[in-house]
This record gives structure tokens, sequence and C-alpha cells, in this order.
């Protein structure tokens, strides 16, 4: 009797979903003849002036893992911003120095790359946190040579948060729980963007341990400003 | 034949309207999109008509098409102007001067340094002054846009102790049209301390959904 009263529910729902896939199926015909048109642009593009990381320079060139990678700005002078950064109405707008007193540098994207081509020097004292929950790498993709740290699971899970600031952050904790940061690497830290609270929850947490303030760096403009200019990112 | 097939299934058809029906009312009502904790709007003065500073209250808004591209410009550091201690800034700090100025005080100026054409596409930012590039280059126009910035001329030297805070912003983080305007000021010997550059610009602005008025 309970399945005959939810035949119709399920009726009703497949009916909208069909209805509701019919104008998808136009979209994707549109979004083909696009490509086919962009691939047509970007033959008749060539000669076009390249995109510029500063005056003069157009990618750098960087060592990840032992293998070269080149940080430059999409090339292609139709790319739009993807679809997830360009909503407005999400969380709430953040400053520009939002841990005063402490000394915690915001930085931008100049800083963040030279941070990140710091990362294979053989000094490596430098680590780029993903500070964000782990879908939106997934979804977004993130900055080349980023560790990723989940801000919440470093807040509740003390193991965790210990563990990452042994092995990752290089601090040293002995047996009585004492921690010495006088090795602590700089950590350059990112999350969505300038309304996107998790990378600040991670560096208040970061603080609550006493790490140096002086060697937390904040990138403000997160992922949103890094995908605003087309720069490189990895999956 | 067809009666009897409605008698018979009559209780679903009503279910399924009901059901219908149901899909229809379930909107929740959705959460409002905040500048901080606790604060939604802000009430500033542009060309003496108040104007509301908020966030675009529709979760699904996007940015103008204007801004989608990721080609323009080059990328501007955050602090281009070292070592002169020029201060860069953000929404909020820019909230905070348009409020100050709109309240009174007169030694704070907003400047978006767009060209006309810029400001039709997209709007400028509440209690803003346009003033170009060429109105501070040219001799022409400099005494015109000085005595904006309430600089006086003593004996031809310019006298910068009354000077205005000027909060310059131009497209935003790739663009430079402020970082040069900014440059010639210092050249000219505007003081570091009295320049404020809000490097995310009218896109930074845009992307959170803040207000924009027409000049």
């Amino acid at each position: 009797m309970k399945l005959l009263i939810l035949t119709p529910i399920f009726a009703v729902i497949i009916f909208a979903s069909v209805n509701a896939n019919q104008p998808n199926q136009e979209i994707v015909k549109t979004t083909n003849d696009n490509l086919v048109a962009n691939i047509t642009n970007v033959k008749k593009e060539k000669k076009k002036k390249p995109v510029w990381l500063k005056p003069g320079v157009i990618g750098t060139t960087l060592v990840i893992d032992g293998e070269p990678f080149v940080i430059s700005r999409n090339q292609d002078r139709k790319h739009l911003i993807a679809k997830i950064y360009q909503k407005t109405g999400r969380g709430i707008i953040k400053p520009m120095h939002p841990f005063k007193p402490h000394a915690v540098e915001t930085i931008a994207e100049h800083e963040m790359i030279s941070y990140i081509s710091r990362l294979s020097s053989k000094k490596g004292d430098v680590v780029v946190v993903d500070a964000r929950k782990s879908i939106w790498p997934t979804l977004t993709g993130s900055l080349p040579g980023a560790t990723h740290v989940p801000f919440y699971r470093f807040k509740k899970d003390k193991q965790y948060a210990l563990e990452t600031l042994e092995d990752e952050f290089g601090v040293v904790i002995n047996n009585k729980g004492e921690m010495d940061f006088s090795n602590a690497k700089t950590l350059a830290i990112y999350c969505n963007g300038n309304w996107c609270k998790m990378s600040p929850e991670l560096i208040w947490s970061l603080l609550d341990y006493n790490y140096p303030a002086h060697k937390i760096k904040y990138y403000r403009g997160g992922m949103q400003a890094w995908q605003l200019l087309g720069l490189t990112t990895v999956d | 034949m067809l009666r009897k097939f409605f008698y018979k299934f009559s209780f679903f058809i009503l279910l399924v309207g009901a059901s219908l029906q149901i899909i229809a009312q379930d909107e929740t009502p959705a959460k409002e999109v905040l500048i901080q904790k606790d604060f939604k709007s802000i009430n500033v003065i542009h060309r003496s008509v108040p104007v509301d500073i908020e966030r675009n209250q529709d979760r699904e808004n996007n940015i103008m098409k204007f801004y989608q591209g990721t080609w323009r410009g080059k990328i501007q550091p955050l602090h281009p102007f070292k070592p002169h201690p020029v201060e860069t800034v953000a929404e909020l700090e820019m909230i905070g001067y348009i409020d100050k100025m709109s309240h009174g005080d007169d030694s704070i100026m907003i400047v978006d340094s767009r060209p006309k054409s810029a400001i039709l596409i997209t709007g400028m930012i509440p209690g803003a002054t346009r003033v170009e590039y060429i109105d501070i280059v040219s001799s022409h126009y400099r005494m015109k846009t000085f005595e904006l910035f309430n600089i006086k001329k003593n004996n031809s030297q310019w006298d910068f102790t009354d000077a205005k805070t000027l909060v310059i912003y131009c497209n935003g983080l790739w663009c430079g049209k402020s970082p040069r305007m900014i440059r010639k000021l210092l050249k000219l010997g505007y003081p570091a301390e009295k320049i404020k550059y809000y490097r995310g610009g009218m896109q930074a602005w845009k992307s959170v959904g803040l207000t924009t008025v027409k000049e």
C-alpha cells in the first residue's frame, strides 16, 4: 500500500527531471558550437599580444617535486572565470588585516608565486597550505605544490593538529608536550577568497598553538583571485 | 471505460496534484547576505543623495560579464609603491572611509581613476569622484583638480598641509590606472600617508555583490 502511494510521487519526480533535462541538452549543443567557434578564434588570434604576469614576464618556471613547472596566465583572451567563482552572495567580507595586532602579513599573487618557487629550494622552509574543506580542491583545483590541511580537522582533532605541526610545519615537540618553533616553516595559507573564513580559522587556531605570527602569511585573494587572473592550477 | 478509470485513480490524481503544489511551495526563505556579522547595510551619501550600501541579496547572482574575463592587464603587487608608505586597503576599510566622508569628514575623498566609458559600463562606488590621469598630468587641468584635493599654491609651490586623504581605485588588481596616478601624485610631492590604494577595485567590489551607483 505504501508503495502504491509513493508511485505517483516518483512519477512526478521523473516527469520533473525529464522536463528539467530538456533545456540542458540545448545548452550542451550550444557549448559545442562555442567550442568550435573558440578553436577557430584561437587560430585567428595567434599573433595577438600575450597575457602578462608582470611587465615583460609571461610565466615563471619552477621546479615542483623534481619536475619543471610553468606558472603563467591563461593565454586565451576569451577565457572566463570558473562558474563557481562568479557567485557574489557567499560568506562575509574579511578585512585587509584580520589578525591585528598579530603580525600576520597579508600577501598577494607575486609573493605567493615566490613562496611556491621557494618550495623546492634546499632549505625547504616554506609550506603552501590549502585550508579549505576537502571537497573544494576537487571542485576548483589547488595551487601548485600546496599541502592540504582542512581547517575544521585541525581545529577539532588535536592528534591530527599535533601530527601536522610536527611532520609538515617543522615544529619540534618534546616529551612534555612543549613546542619549539625555532625551526618552524613559513606558512603561506589560502582558501577561496576575500569572503572565505576557512584560512582565517586555520590561522587563528595556529595562533592558539603560539605559532610565531611573522611566519604566517595570509593570501587574502585566495583561489578566486588566482583564477580571476587565469593563473595555473593543478588538480 | 474512461469514467471508470477516473473513478479508480481519482485518489492518485489528487495526490499528484497535492505533491506538485508542495514542490511549488517548498522554497526555504534564503539566508541574508551580510557584509559582516550583524552588519547588513550602511547608509551613505552620494552627491547629496542617500544610498544604502549592501550586498546583493540574491544568492544565485553572478558577477557581471565585463569582469568574468581573466586575461586583462598585468598583476599589480600588493604594495606597488615601496618604499613610499602608501597603504593598501580592502572593502571594509573602503566602506569605513565612505561612511566617515558622508558623515561630514571633509578631509577624505574617494577617487575613481577610470575613464567615463568604464564607469558607464560598471557604475561607481557610492561617494566617489571621477578624476582621470590627464587631470593631474596636464598643467591646464591640474589647478582645478588640486583645488578639489584642497591643495593651495604658495609662491609657485604646492602646499600639501591641508591635502585630503585620497582613496584611489580602478578596475581591479590587474589594472594599472590607479598605480600610475598614485606614482604621479607621489612625484608631485603628495604625502604618501594621505594616499590609500584600494587594490581589489571595482572587480572585488562587484565580486562580493556590493552596491554601485551611476555617476
